[in-house]
């Protein structure tokens, strides 16, 4: 995975609002229309959010549809939380090599 | 746990930790001196590690030493610290190669000390990764 799309992902999630949008579209596909009824800005607002969240893959919109619902796109969504994980991993092994290390016998 | 990208190889990481002159560079940052003569790294599992830091501008004098618990080059170095007969803190250093020259460093202080006191010595640490990073720009 590349270190450039993790930056795009987390830039892209650096906004509340775009958090937001993501937020409601894990319940379903949603449009711009139903998006901006929801939160207090204009369908010119949510789109311009939208088209940061499509641009960096973290959204789709559907091409045949007429009202062009977006929807959610997981994969990098997924790498991102991955890469948070990841942290949480070293520090449960360095819990265990702290541990292995303190049964260890003494040598001093 | 400090997590910090530096723009050098592994191998090039494992030696600021492990060569006495490039340690004695960056280990205190900015407002501490260690004289390399006072350095002494003997780095294999059991082996013992000192050094003498001249800190802040009133100089005061910090003896360091410690002892190599795992040393796996260039990916992982546990060691202990204690100044001068306090308990000893346990450090781990864990160097992850993220590709394209990039290495993670992260690294981890366990012991006796309370949580304001560790905060402080993140702070601190991270000072001194910061003095390794330049130098490392400036080679």
């Amino acid at each position: 995975m590349a270190a450039e799309q993790l930056s795009v992902t987390f830039s892209a999630l650096a906004d509340p609002t775009r958090r937001a949008i993501l937020a409601r579209l894990k319940e379903g596909e949603a449009s711009v229309t139903q998006l901006a009824e929801r939160f207090p800005m204009t369908v010119q607002a949510v789109s311009k959010h939208l088209g940061v969240l499509e641009r960096a893959g973290l959204v789709e919109r559907s091409r045949i549809a007429q009202l062009r619902p977006a929807r959610l796109r997981a994969t990098h969504l997924q790498e991102a939380a991955e890469w948070l994980g990841s942290y949480a991993f070293w520090d449960a092994s360095l819990d265990t090599l702290e541990q292995k290390l303190a049964e260890r016998p003494s040598d001093a | 746990m400090l997590a910090r990208v530096f723009d050098a190889s592994r191998d090039r990481l494992w030696k600021e930790w492990t060569e006495p002159d490039r340690f004695a560079d960056w280990f205190g940052g900015d407002e501490a001196e260690i004289p390399a003569s006072t350095v002494a790294l003997d780095v294999r599992v059991g082996g013992m590690w000192r050094a003498t830091m001249f800190a802040g501008p009133e100089r005061r004098e910090i003896r360091w030493t410690g002892k190599y618990l795992e040393v796996a080059e260039p990916k992982l170095l546990a060691l202990t610290f204690s100044d001068d007969g306090a308990p000893d803190e346990l450090v781990i250093v864990v160097l992850v190669d993220i590709g394209e020259g990039h290495t993670e460093m992260l690294l981890r202080q366990r012991g006796a000390m309370s949580g304001p006191e560790y905060d402080r010595a993140a702070r601190g640490m991270s000072s001194f990764l910061d003095r390794m990073a330049k130098h490392i720009a400036d080679d």
